[in-house]
């Protein structure tokens, strides 16, 4: 008995001791997986992609803050967004470092490993991701440099500092090394060489079409365009615009259908996009859309709608101006003010969604118009106004140009910007209470986060004016 | 050989003396509440003879004729000697021993009496926590022992609680202790995610016979993982070999209300308030397109708005009671308790609540003369009803029913049935959401099927060698479902939403060991003990949503369209082996120590095992011959320990990393063209191995004044080292989560324990027992990254060198300036000044408090008994951002009726700022809500008369006599009376409280609880 109690004792240890100790991450993959295939390098383009959709970039913040921290919104209700923005408190300045830098490693993935040995494929399709990926890094670090650093030629104190370039992609720790900031000029030669390789290996698409929320020739021709006007290099910049613009007007949406344009039911594409990011619900949590939309922030039609913020006076004021503006219509009057009503999260079958139009080809008009100045400059100036319904003989001076682009983009993130690049000061509305920033002021670059100044070996300088 | 050899000749010979003998009888009774005492160990001094009392408490035993001592002992009870003389009948009282140096104290994998333990040992008994209306019992021992601080982390109905075994030593990992039931080593997260929901909630606390927590290396190390944050071993009931079968029914029925509460502006202060803060910026509050009066309408005029009251409305006096049932009982082979319950408590808000069924069978069965078995098998069934609490949510109660306008009312005057809020006319507000509707109306309910059970097997090889197996398992399912109907205004776009979420945990630990106890030449006793144990815990789950229902009372997703869906799975595993010696010469000197090799599947490929030890030394100097001349001294234990303990607790955000040392690439979220995006998630490090706790210990334990006073005095010091410290990289190296594991960093925690016990008054039947603990604790961070001695958090700095891991780092508020009603802050020159930046922050206290304990008393006068239980911290900062909605005076939300005391003049001498709308004065925010200041900082240290309960047992003849064994009555209540300087609801569930990750907003205070019950033993 008790011998035959003991066996059983001892095999019962013998069972049970399993001394493994391996698990499985059923939620990870290792790289050699995930980059084996095409598939997997369009996988991770497609997070860059995506990222344009983050509530951190041109999900919200790129849309509205420009517009807040500048003279084109009014807060009307208080939910703690926005307040310490639209007072402009010296550390409410635009943040987009961290999540840039991540879609920006997913672009040097693909940019850099796609040619790999051992990844196989169809040399064609590499190319096109790889220019893909560059017009995106491209335009990520035309955001960054336009947020952190003074445009070349317009610096301050002679502060030339723009971000830090990387190009290779980070895939384990020692990747991860520090780096001081480089100059705008280097990074907007960096941006320029992206963008020419991609005009190169991009195809051509129709604006509107689903294409465009793939990266394309015209897209790249624009955003380059936009570059060298932020450059000073005018001349480029107006060749540019014209060779992503039809020029006559033809590829911008008539101002009987300028209003109806913006239903996303109707046009989940805006017509006149040429880089419009794509959203669907599994975008958001089942509260993103009431919490963080900018239809939920912008507008009041949609019941859980915080509406935070409406057209200013001074806003409103511009735009009547001009009696026949159609884009007078895009503003509803409501109690709180005069609503924008622009982002309409009509798409789809669940409200709240739209997608989000980062380039479209009225920019091309305004580039070539500002660009080429009173003169040359002149018939796109006003034939973009013609399709708004306005007069067609104005003169193509920088306030003529800014007034345009100012009522042409508002609510979507140009205004702070427009100031900045032409050195001006960034001027607030009445209700804001607050004087202006001047162009002088610190608070005209955003603080870098202090955590990577923390990181850093006194190589990564913080902005002037932030201790 | 001789003398051992003339010894057992003499023995023969005494014994043959003893042959004309006689009969001695009589009963043993508690003195305490006259209830005959069965199983009681009669034995006759200095022989081997010896019997137990009948279940009625009765005896016989033969003795000499000439008498002899007779010696009365059993466990809990103070042992008695009595000297027979020529007496025939002896009935004896026992007493409780309150000092219970005959006490058990369960450690790892065994059992030691507590007068030889050299660790750090603390245990509450089952009895006192005993029918107290708590759902779990580390609520329950709150507060009653030293070094471990348990502070609630919700006070929802069956919430969680944060435990904290001599202070936190880690910074990115789990602080939590490794949690044992019956052998079951916990998992350590709730199921549920409706509200807070504790872990334990699975255990009823009626079925704990003890709970011992183990604080110091020498007790812990046998549990080497995990132990550095100590260990709590719970032993539910067994039943006892004699005394036939018991029967318990306990019966409780209560209350529970709010407590403290905000206390907002009516409807007219409301306009008056927000009118006057439109006229500072000149306003007209008439305006007719924005003015308070247009809008909201005007406070001289009570027609123009609906007065409502939603703060009466959403709170509530709630029910809760509790059944209790067990028997208990068992013959010479076999043993058993079986217990169940039912606990309903409703929350002191709308829809919060609670319901709990339990069952347990605890079962021992000695099979043969050598081999024992076991089982101990439980099961519950939670259902929570949860609330939106931790967060400044638009539907949380917590939140939104003090910032709601007090001019709408949440239902039609005339129907009563709910309307949309705030309704035509009225600034968007709360995201429209009516609070008591959503309360109301939206489903939040949590189910979880829970087993924690086990098995066992002992095989006594030989008298002094025995061989033990076990297996444990902690098994839970989980189904939680959400449901926002359409009914409620901002869920209606979209068609409603139902989410639900499955999720499946599955925890097994088992160990065989062999121990050894055995004593050489009388006294030298030698303990010893090796083992083998492996454990492994799975989690996974899938979760799927759905919009879009053509009417809101359909409950399943599949009625609508799909949304959503998601999943997760968790694993690892963990494999030691371990050792113990114990040795003690005659009592008086002991040593101890413990070796343990632990391997876990989070570490690197290389770097998986750890070996951890622990060693111990105790002095009984009450045993020694000098101090005999101290009569005062009934015993008094000097002890020292040493040890290095692991932690293996990974976590990244408060939440479990088990694939710490792979670099992981995974789908990122949301989607690109109907295409799902991948990226690099997180860089690995290979070589991420144990955290360490080097603890030290040196302590007394002292019984003095015939044991009328007694207690523990412990001086301890831990250092946590190689921490798992998530070492943060440069954002701009583009990885989603930049930061990666390694060992680095160190943490000192240091203190004091002190307990001290008495019998205060015991004359005349009137007795006043006391028990007071305190423990003194400081925290420090001693190292972090490399050479940096501060962590930014974005731009805040989180950790420093020098300070303790939770700190608060704010401006300093400076007041109103009177002359124009502007906030101002101290600068970093120490100036005062409106504007602030973050450079002019400074620390301004911490989260951790600097002492904290509890003080009991009990008065018992016949059967009657009063129990009068204190709980308090000091020296902790909490900050409370509700303020930031109630207090700061912008925007549409009410405030609170300190909003009264705002600046409205020059001369005015304030703390609350001229009001604006916007909160601004000249573009700065008045409430610098940016960086924070210490305005809504406050002490939150409290002393709270945590339960007084009154009970009266009724006389042992009378129960007798209508055929019970005991019946007992009693009322208590809970959380009646709080002391504090806080400037919140509750001082206890607030922000960072020890890293509890309770929000700032919006936390669930406790009620206040009254109920009243009877006991009844058959």
């Amino acid at each position: 008995m008790m011998k035959k109690l003991i066996y059983i004792f001892l095999t019962g240890i013998v069972l049970a001791s399993c001394t493994d100790l391996e698990v499985e991450n059923k939620a990870a993959l290792p790289q050699e997986i995930v980059l084996g295939d095409l598939a997997g390098f369009e996988a991770v383009l497609f997070a860059a992609y995506e990222s344009v959709n983050d509530f951190a970039y041109y999900g919200q913040t790129m849309m509205i803050a420009p517009e807040i921290l500048a003279d084109n919104m009014n807060l009307v209700n208080l939910s703690g967004r926005y307040e310490q923005e639209f007072v402009n408190a010296q550390n409410a300045n635009i943040g987009i470092w961290f999540n840039r830098y991540t879609a920006i490693n997913e672009c040097n993935i693909v940019i850099n490993l796609i040619n790999e040995d051992y990844v196989e494929g169809d040399q064609a399709t590499k190319e096109v991701l790889v220019a893909e990926a560059k017009f995106l890094r491209a335009l990520f670090y035309h955001d960054l440099a336009k947020v952190y650093g003074y445009e070349p030629g317009q610096e301050v104190d002679g502060f030339n500092s723009s971000v830090i370039l990387r190009t290779e992609p980070t895939v384990g720790l020692s990747d991860v090394d520090d780096r001081a900031r480089a100059t705008n000029v280097e990074i907007y030669e960096q941006i320029e060489q992206d963008l020419l390789d991609a005009i190169d290996g991009l195809p051509t698409v129709a604006p509107g079409s689903t294409e465009v929320a793939r990266a394309n020739r015209q897209a790249a021709q624009l955003l380059l365009a936009r570059v060298y006007l932020y450059w000073g290099r005018d001349a480029e910049a107006a060749n540019y615009a014209q060779q992503a613009i039809a020029g006559d007007g033809s590829d911008l949406v008539a101002a009987a259908d300028y209003v109806d344009s913006w239903d996303d039911a109707t046009f989940n594409f805006h017509p006149e996009s040429v880089f419009e990011s794509d959203l669907r619900i599994a975008d958001w949590n089942s509260v993103d859309g009431a919490n963080n939309s900018l239809h939920s922030l912008t507008m009041n039609v949609t019941d859980g709608n915080f509406f935070v913020v409406t057209a200013s006076d001074e806003l409103v004021a511009t735009i009547d101006e001009n009696a026949n503006d159609v884009r007078r219509n895009m503003l509803l009057n409501m109690p709180l003010g005069e609503m924008f009503n622009k982002w309409r999260g009509a798409k789809g079958t669940l409200p709240f969604q739209e997608n989000l139009p980062i380039l479209r080809l009225s920019e091309g008009y305004l580039i070539a118009a500002e660009a080429l100045g009173p003169g040359a400059g002149d018939v796109f100036l006003n034939t973009l106004r013609e399709a708004r319904g306005m007069t067609t003989n104005v003169t193509a001076t920088v306030d003529n140009v800014l007034r345009e682009r100012r009522i042409e983009y508002m609510a979507e993130g140009h205004r702070f910007f427009d100031l900045k690049r032409l050195g001006r000061a960034i001027t607030k509305p009445v209700s804001a209470g607050v004087n202006n920033v001047a162009y002088s002021d610190f608070r005209i670059l955003s603080r870098i986060p202090q955590s990577e100044l923390e990181l850093s070996d006194g190589l990564l300088v913080q902005n002037p004016g932030y201790n | 050989m001789k003398k051992i050899l003339l010894t057992c000749l003499m023995l023969v010979f005494v014994l043959y003396a003893w042959a004309q003998d006689r009969t001695v009888t009589g009963t043993v009774t508690d003195a305490g509440t006259g209830e005959s005492l069965p199983g009681v160990n009669v034995v006759l001094k200095g022989t081997g003879v010896g019997i137990t009392t009948d279940i009625d408490g009765n005896y016989q035993i033969n003795v000499p004729s000439e008498g002899g001592v007779l010696q009365f002992s059993f466990i809990g009870m103070t042992t008695i000697e009595e000297t027979i003389g020529s007496r025939s009948v002896i009935d004896v009282q026992m007493a409780t021993d309150v000092q219970q140096l005959s006490e058990v104290v369960v450690t790892g994998y065994g059992s030691q009496l507590k007068r030889e333990v050299t660790g750090s040992v603390a245990s509450v008994k089952g009895d006192v926590i005993e029918d107290l209306p708590m759902q779990s019992f580390d609520r329950a021992i709150q507060g009653r022992v030293a070094g471990t601080q348990i502070q609630s982390a919700s006070g929802q109905p069956g919430g969680a609680m944060n435990i904290r075994i001599r202070g936190v030593g880690s910074i990115n990992s789990g602080n939590d202790p490794l949690i044992i039931i019956d052998g079951v080593q916990m998992g350590q997260f709730g199921q549920t995610s409706q509200g807070s929901a504790n872990p334990l909630n699975a255990i009823n606390p009626n079925d704990i016979e003890s709970i011992d927590i183990l604080k110091d290396a020498s007790a812990s190390a046998i549990y080497g993982a995990q132990a550095a944050n100590g260990v709590i071993v719970v032993t539910t009931k067994t039943g006892s070999k004699k005394g036939g079968t018991q029967v318990n029914l306990s019966i409780q029925e209560g209350v529970v209300q709010p407590t403290n509460l905000y206390d907002v502006l009516d409807a007219q202060q409301f306009l008056q308030v927000k009118a006057e803060a439109q006229r500072n910026v000149g306003v007209d509050p008439n305006n007719p397109t924005n003015g308070v009066f247009t809008v909201f309408g005007n406070p001289e005029d009570p027609s123009t708005y609906q007065e409502y009251d939603w703060v009466d409305n959403m709170f509530q006096d709630a029910r809760f009671r509790t059944y209790d049932l067990s028997m208990s009982g068992g013959n010479e082979k076999t043993t058993f308790y079986f217990g169940g319950s039912y606990n309903s408590q409703d929350g002191q808000v709308r829809k919060s609540n609670f319901e709990r069924f339990t069952g347990r069978l605890n079962l021992t069965h000695q099979a043969t003369e050598k081999l024992t078995i076991g089982a101990k098998l439980s099961l519950s069934h939670i259902k929570t009803f949860g609330t939106i609490a931790n967060g400044n949510f638009v539907n949380g109660p917590w939140v939104a029913s003090f910032a709601a306008f007090p001019t709408v009312s949440a239902v039609d005057p005339e129907t009563g049935e709910f309307i949309d809020y705030p309704g035509p006319g009225l600034p968007s507000h709360l995201a429209n959401y009516n609070i008591v509707q959503g309360v109301e109306q939206e489903v939040r309910l949590g189910r979880t099927m829970q087993t924690v059970s086990s098995a066992n097997a002992t095989y006594q090889i030989l008298p002094s060698l025995s061989a033990t197996a076990f297996v444990g398992i902690d098994f839970s399912m989980n189904r939680d479902d959400n449901q926002r109907p359409s009914t409620i205004g901002p869920f209606r776009p979209a068609g409603g939403s139902i989410f639900i979420n499955n999720r499946r945990s599955i925890n097994v630990n088992t160990n065989y060991n062999l121990n050894y106890n055995q004593v050489f030449a009388d006294v030298h006793r030698v303990k010893a003990i090796v083992g083998y144990e492996y454990k492994f815990e799975e989690r996974e789950g899938a979760s799927l949503g759905a919009n879009g229902f053509s009417n809101p009372f359909f409950t399943l997703p599949g009625n609508g369209q799909p949304t959503s869906v998601g999943g997760f799975y968790q694993e690892y595993k963990r494999l030691g082996v371990f050792g113990k010696v114990d040795y003690d010469y005659n009592d008086k000197y002991l040593v101890s120590g413990t070796l343990r090799r632990d391997g876990h599947s989070r570490f690197g490929s290389n770097t998986k095992y750890g070996t951890f030890y622990a060693g111990s030394v105790g002095w009984r100097l009450s045993e020694e011959s000098f101090m005999e001349g101290l009569g005062f001294v009934n015993d008094l234990k000097i002890k020292a320990s040493y040890g290095i303990l692991g932690n293996a607790d990974l976590r990244r955000d408060g939440s479990p990393l088990n694939y710490a040392s792979q670099t992981t690439w995974g789908g990122s979220s949301g989607q690109y063209l109907g295409g799902s995006p991948t990226t690099i998630t997180a860089i690995g490090n290979d070589n991420i191995s144990w955290e360490e706790e080097e603890a030290i210990n040196l302590g007394f334990d002292y019984s003095l004044l015939n044991n009328r006073l007694f207690g523990t005095v412990d001086f301890w010091r831990t250092n946590n080292r190689d921490l798992l410290f998530d070492v943060p990289f440069f954002q701009n190296a583009g990885v989603n989560t930049n930061s990666v594991y390694d060992n680095v960093g160190s943490v000192r925690n240091q203190g004091i324990d002190l307990e001290v016990g008495g019998i205060i008054v015991d004359n005349g039947g009137f007795r006043w027992d006391s028990r007071f603990n305190i423990t003194f604790l400081q925290n420090e961070v001693t190292s972090l990254v490399g050479e940096s001695d501060t962590i930014f958090d974005g731009n805040f700095p989180t950790l420093i060198v020098g300070q303790p891991v939770d700190f608060h780092f704010l401006l300093q508020y400076a007041g109103v300036n009177p002359a124009n009603g502007r906030a101002m802050i101290i600068d970093k020159d120490g100036n005062p000044s409106y504007d602030a930046g973050f450079e002019d922050a400074r620390i301004a206290g911490s989260a951790i408090p600097t002492h904290y304990g509890g003080w009991s008393n009990t008065f018992s006068y016949k059967g009657l008994s009063l129990d009068i239980f204190f709980q308090y911290q000091y020296g902790n900062k909490a900050f409370n951002s509700d303020l930031y909605n109630i207090l700061s005076g912008r925007g549409n939300d009410n405030q609170s009726v300190e909003i009264l005391k705002r600046w409205q003049e020059p001369g005015d001498i304030t703390n609350v700022p001229q009001l604006t709308p916007n909160g601004t004065i000249a573009g700065i925010d008045q409430y610098y809500g940016f960086v924070g200041t210490d305005r809504f900082l406050s002490d939150a240290s409290y002393i709270r008369l945590k339960t007084l309960t009154l009970s009266y047992d009724f006389p042992n003849k009378l129960m007798k006599s209508i055929g019970f064994r005991k019946a007992r009555i009693f009322v208590q209540g809970v959380n009646l009376l709080t002391w504090t300087e806080y400037d919140g609801m509750d001082p206890e569930v607030v922000a960072n409280n020890n890293s509890t990750g309770v929000s700032a907003y919006g936390s669930y205070p406790l009620g206040r609880q009254f109920s009243a019950g009877i006991n009844i033993g058959l």
